[in-house]
């Protein structure tokens, strides 16, 4: 997305990071070395102040032709050939899972997959683990100029029968909003409010018992107004051998809930997330960026921030690098000041 | 080019005596002034080119140790790799830092090096005039000016005006002072045999005292022990190296030299090292004596031949100097402290106690002793051929080690680090049973299917 | 659990506390760490990690990317265990694409990462060690460790950052003396490990560096999330290769050592026991080495279908995971790769504090992080 605009000559990246800077910074430029005074300090309040280039989600037609061009020419038509091979019964795999709602009825945004939300009775989560016989080649979703109407395999499915999982809806009832199962691996989205209730309960509850927090991370679906984040975090319980996934959606410039007092190692995953995402978590204890350095600007993982994106304030300040001028003698080397 | 200086050494004496006779009829200078002064620059010579090749020893013994080749490509064999290196630093820059005391910053390396070199004046190279000095409070005199190399290395880390360098200063002569009294208490178990402080008079001794001439070794187990360990640990050898490894947090002391400043320091370092190493092979291991030299009839070929002998001594501890270095992981500086002060200092006393208790019960029955297994003979107490020599021998090996090591187990009993090895045996035989049991179950119990 | 924050203090002879900076250039800390440790003396009673200095991306360039594309990326995240880090992503993806690799793939695969995981604990035997002074284990293990890369070059082309595994299978089939080889290593392995045993296991110097330092009982170590030897050594018995296997090792039959204490010497005993375990691993699987395609039908482009999956390996340093969210077309929607090493660095702070600052480099190697991991 971000391929042929961010070849600018040297004179508009100064204008570029003046427009990068984003409103509403504090001033602390010097003070690099304070851990505990960085929180907060770079996180813009909005995802809004970005060069223009910066990779925004363009519109359907021209994201399709851009992806269409990228495909090699034959693939298409194969895949045009093997997506009669789809699964019988089953229409579309829902793109975004949902957020509101126990169903699989898929509300996407996404301009690109405007498939009609239709879908069957899922086979049970028992049949989705012996792996249904699925075609070799995963049919295209949506690389088609029109929407297609058959779609490739739905591997996710609602979750019934696990003593645990309706447990957990049984005390939680309106807070889960989803059960499904993913090739046997069980998911499920809570609303952010019942959060870090859900997760002492499956902490402490003898049933539960996940005692280890494996992951924690965060998916950016810019394209759900108002549920941009999905937080995902990946428990597992070492006496029971048993995974589960629970999910929760934020908007963008809400804070989550911290995890770090149930788990303690969901302290530097926690970290991570704000460094990539920009999203913070109430309760950390300590809570700054820790890959980046804590000035960098803008947080890499999401989806407007570009991949080839190299210049902005932190290299302005930091880095000192000149641009040689090969075309003159070797010994005569022109350097042009950055500052 | 060794050859031809011992060679010299060993031609020269008569005719510079009889140079100097016929020239001047005061035999002062030639006693006192040209002799001593060719010794002496041969002497240095000597030794700093040795210490130059003991450099590359130290590589090519780690080489092998660790199945590599160490230098080759210098010279052949990299035999001139030393020359290479002492080229380089001589041509390196030359920087000293700015907040640095100038004065103390410059000097700090020559104290160090004048005080490992000016030990060599007293230690007997051979035997006869292969000595510069014979002073007879030789050995005070080694510990004595060992111990001014400290000074040194306390100028340099506080001179440096670094932080770490100071740290690791005050750490390394803090490590070097407690492991000084481990030497000096080790060795006075010797001393009791030999009744002389004069390095050369503790090898005669030895000649005498001793089954075949061997050394003081034989009564002395423990005590050349804890002196091995003490002279690790004086000289910052690894396991005790603690304050100069690189993987360290704290630099060392010499952290801000560079050039041939450094090269001094580590010239003093390597100088010391053969000195505690001499002083071993003299109080311990018999000096320059090995059984059958008395058949040797021409003087200069005896003391050819003790020189030689005395190097290679000194050449075997210094092979298991190194050996250690590259075998044993280092101690941690508490640990190291420890070792020093619990473990090595009451094994010293101790030693002196029991050697005393058993020397005093072999004194010959008119001088009040029990055993009687000494005479008198050429004015010296020895112990009497094969039941003398045996009881010493028992009583060193059999009865002050077992002693010993309990007294120090009850004084470190407490201490976390104790019998670390006693601690983790059984905890590791339970697994091996425990892992031999469950290896003979079927493989069906073993693997659990869970939830992916 | 308010944190206070590093004091910086001014002069040397400054009351009690003392900040020192083991940089991110240090021979010890296995790559561009930078650790902060606040000190009473010698005592550590503070410590942060400064972590990101090869920090590249990965994930960002896993959303850009095509599935295929993303594999070599993988070598590049523990690169002293290359192969295994391919295994994961491979496996997840094959997962989402519900592919079934051929069985004489997946054995192959198992001996490669098994004797991947065997090349990692020696470089870590060989470098914590040397971190702890004794400098001879490092040039024994590199011996053994150039067998086994000799091995991987001949396999797969390349020693250190070997791209060897396919989504799908294999690209290549073992070479013909590739068997002969591996067995020939394993013969001269037991004897080499028993070489270390006896350097390193009753010597007094090393239990006195290693018993006793960095304890942490099997609950805080679960609730850390640590996971591989660190987590073993506690004495949890969680393997991902027994808890939930994946590839062959199902059909071999090995033993997961666990520690009593959680200490360093713990770790040691584990890892090292690790390897004896490999060995035998890689034997059952030479020796039911089945004929057959080492590559699975699997489209040119590959496009899964929409969904999320998460799938882990028994990494030489932990449980590694990748959670790869599809949308259904050829590149992933969000690759999140669970770093073993950077999630058992977060202990570091809990075991360090109280100890000496000569025992902070024990316990930067024996939780045995390589940087590309942490930092990604």
């Amino acid at each position: 997305m971000m391929t042929d605009e961010t070849k600018d000559t040297p004179t508009d990246q100064g204008s570029e990071s003046a427009e990068e800077k984003s409103p509403g910074k504090p001033s602390e430029t010097t003070a690099q070395a304070g851990p505990a005074d960085t929180v907060g300090a770079d996180v813009p309040e909005k995802a809004a102040a970005l060069p223009p280039e910066a990779g925004s989600v363009l519109p359907a037609e021209e994201l399709e032709a851009k992806v269409k061009s990228e495909l090699p020419p034959d693939e298409k038509v194969k895949t045009e050939a093997k997506a009669e091979d789809a699964l019988p019964g089953v229409d579309k795999p829902s793109l975004t899972p949902t957020v509101e709602g126990a169903s699989e009825k898929g509300a996407p945004a996404a301009p690109t997959k405007t498939e009609p939300p239709s879908h069957e009775a899922a086979p049970p989560r028992a049949a989705a683990a012996e792996k249904p016989a699925p075609p070799k080649a995963a049919p295209a979703a949506g690389h088609k100029p029109t929407p297609p109407a058959r779609k490739g395999p739905v591997i996710t499915v609602d979750i019934t029968g696990d003593a645990l999982i309706d447990g957990i809806r049984q005390r939680f009832s309106d807070a889960i909003t989803e059960a499904v199962a993913t090739l046997g691996q069980q998911n499920i989205r809570v609303k952010k409010e019942s959060l870090i209730e859900l997760c002492r309960y499956l902490h402490d509850d003898e049933e539960a018992l996940f005692d280890m927090c494996t992951d924690v991370t965060a998916v950016h679906w810019p394209e759900r107004a108002g549920q941009e984040f999905d937080i995902v975090i990946l428990l597992y319980s070492v006496p029971k051998n048993r995974r589960l996934r629970v999910k929760a959606s934020l908007a963008d410039g809400e804070a989550c809930p911290s995890l770090a007092s149930i788990w303690e190692g969901a302290n530097w995953m926690e970290r991570e997330v704000f460094d990539m995402f920009g999203i913070r978590f109430e309760g950390h204890p300590d809570l700054r960026r820790i890959l980046l350095p804590s000035d960098w600007p803008g947080h890499p993982l999401r989806k407007e921030y570009p991949i080839e994106y190299r210049d902005n304030e932190w290299t302005d300040k930091h880095l000192d690098y000149r641009e040689i001028d090969f075309d003159t003698s070797l010994i005569d080397v022109k350097y042009a000041e950055r500052r | 080019m060794q050859l031809l200086l011992t060679t010299l050494l060993l031609v020269a004496p008569d005719w510079v005596v009889s140079l100097t006779r016929e020239r001047r009829p005061n035999l002062f200078w030639a006693e006192y002034i040209v002799w001593p002064l060719i010794q002496i620059v041969i002497v240095i010579f000597i030794v700093l080119t040795l210490v130059a090749y003991l450099t590359y020893l130290e590589r090519k013994v780690s080489a092998f140790i660790q199945a590599r080749l160490g230098p080759m490509r210098v010279g052949p064999w990299g035999l001139l790799q030393p020359l290479a290196d002492g080229i380089k630093l001589l041509l390196k820059e030359d920087i000293v830092p700015i907040k640095a005391d100038r004065a103390v910053f410059l000097i700090a390396p020559v104290i160090s090096v004048v005080a490992a070199l000016v030990v060599l004046s007293v230690i007997p190279w051979g035997a006869g005039w292969a000595t510069i000095a014979n002073v007879n409070i030789g050995l005070l005199f080694v510990l004595a000016v060992s111990s001014v190399g400290v000074l040194g290395l306390v100028l340099a880390g506080w001179s440096s005006n670094s932080k770490y360098s100071l740290l690791g200063a005050l750490r390394s002569s803090a490590q070097m002072v407690s492991y000084e009294i481990g030497m000096g208490l080790s060795i006075i178990g010797a001393l009791m045999f030999a009744r002389t402080l004069s390095m050369s008079g503790i090898i005669d001794a030895q000649q005498t005292d001793t089954l075949w001439g061997l050394g003081y070794f034989l009564y002395q187990p423990l005590g050349v022990l804890v002196y091995l360990t003490s002279a690790l640990g004086e000289t910052n050898r690894a396991p005790f190296d603690l304050p100069e490894a690189e993987s360290e947090l704290v630099a060392g002391y010499h952290t801000e030299y560079s050039g041939f400043r450094w090269a001094l320091f580590f010239m003093a370092e390597y100088a010391s090292m053969i000195v505690t190493a001499a002083v071993a092979v003299t109080v311990f291991f018999g000096g320059w004596y090995f059984p059958g030299l008395g058949l040797v009839k021409n003087p200069t070929l005896y003391v050819f031949l003790s020189v030689v002998i005395y190097a290679l001594k000194i050449a075997a501890l210094l092979y298991a100097y190194m050996w250690f270095r590259w075998t044993w992981p280092r101690y941690r500086y508490d640990q190291l402290m420890e070792l020093g002060w619990k473990w090595m200092i009451p094994a010293g006393l101790a030693n002196i106690v029991l050697t005393g208790v058993w020397y005093v019960l072999a004194l010959p029955k008119a001088q009040g002793g029990v055993f009687g297994l000494m005479h008198e003979e050429k004015g010296r107490l020895i112990p009497t051929k094969f039941s003398g020599i045996a009881y010493f021998v028992v009583t060193g090996l059999f009865v002050t080690i077992p002693i010993v090591w309990g007294l120090l187990a009850n004084i470190n009993r407490r201490s976390r680090d104790f019998n670390l090895h006693e601690q983790r045996q059984l905890q590791m035989q339970l697994r091996r049973e425990r892992l031999e049991k469950m290896l003979q179950q079927p493989a069906s119990s073993q693997a659990t299917e869970g939830v992916q | 659990m308010q944190e206070q924050p590093i004091v910086k203090q001014e002069t040397l002879f400054d009351a009690e506390e003392m900040v020192l900076n083991m940089g991110p250039q240090h021979p010890s800390t296995h790559g561009v760490l930078r650790v902060i440790l606040k000190l009473d003396g010698e005592t550590v009673i503070g410590l942060d990690c400064d972590i990101g200095f090869l920090h590249r991306g990965v994930e960002k360039i896993g959303e850009h990317d095509t599935y295929a594309m993303i594999t070599p990326y993988w070598d590049r995240l523990d690169y002293v265990a290359a192969v295994s880090n391919d295994l994961c992503y491979v496996e997840g993806v094959e997962k989402l694409l519900q592919v079934e690799v051929p069985k004489r793939a997946e054995y192959l695969r198992v001996v490669l990462t098994e004797l991947q995981r065997i090349a990692s604990h020696l470089l870590w035997l060989g470098t914590h060690a040397m971190d702890i002074g004794a400098v001879t284990v490092l040039l024994y293990c590199f011996r053994e460790r150039e067998e086994i890369l000799k091995i991987f070059e001949d396999f797969i082309g390349a020693r250190l950052t070997a791209h060897a595994f396919r989504i799908g299978g294999l690209w290549w089939d073992a070479y013909p003396e590739f068997e002969k080889r591996v067995r020939d290593f394993l013969k001269i392995l037991p004897g080499r490990i028993d070489e270390y045993e006896t350097l390193l296991n009753a010597n007094r110097i090393w239990l006195q560096r290693t018993v006793g330092i960095g304890i942490l009982p099997a609950e805080e170590a679960i609730n850390l999330s640590l996971t591989g030897p660190p987590l073993r050594g506690s004495g949890v018995k969680y393997d991902v290769r027994k808890a939930q296997p994946y590839s062959a090792y199902s059909d071999f039959q090995f033993e997961i050592p666990v520690g009593e204490n959680g200490d360093t010497y713990d770790r040691y005993l584990v890892r090292m026991e690790e390897m004896k375990q490999s060995a035998l691993i890689i034997e059952q699987a030479l020796d039911g080495l089945p004929e057959g395609p080492v590559m699975a039908k699997v489209p040119k482009l590959i496009k899964p279908p929409v969904g999320d999956v998460y799938h882990s390996i028994e990494a030489p340093k932990g449980e590694l995971g990748v959670y790869m969210v599809s949308d259904g077309t050829g590149k992933p929607y969000r690759m999140r790769i669970r770093p073993p090493s950077y999630i058992n660095l977060q202990s570091l702070k809990r075991m360090s504090i109280g100890h000496l600052v000569a025992d902070v480099v024990a316990l930067i190697g024996t939780l045995d992080i390589v940087l590309g991991e942490v930092d990604r």
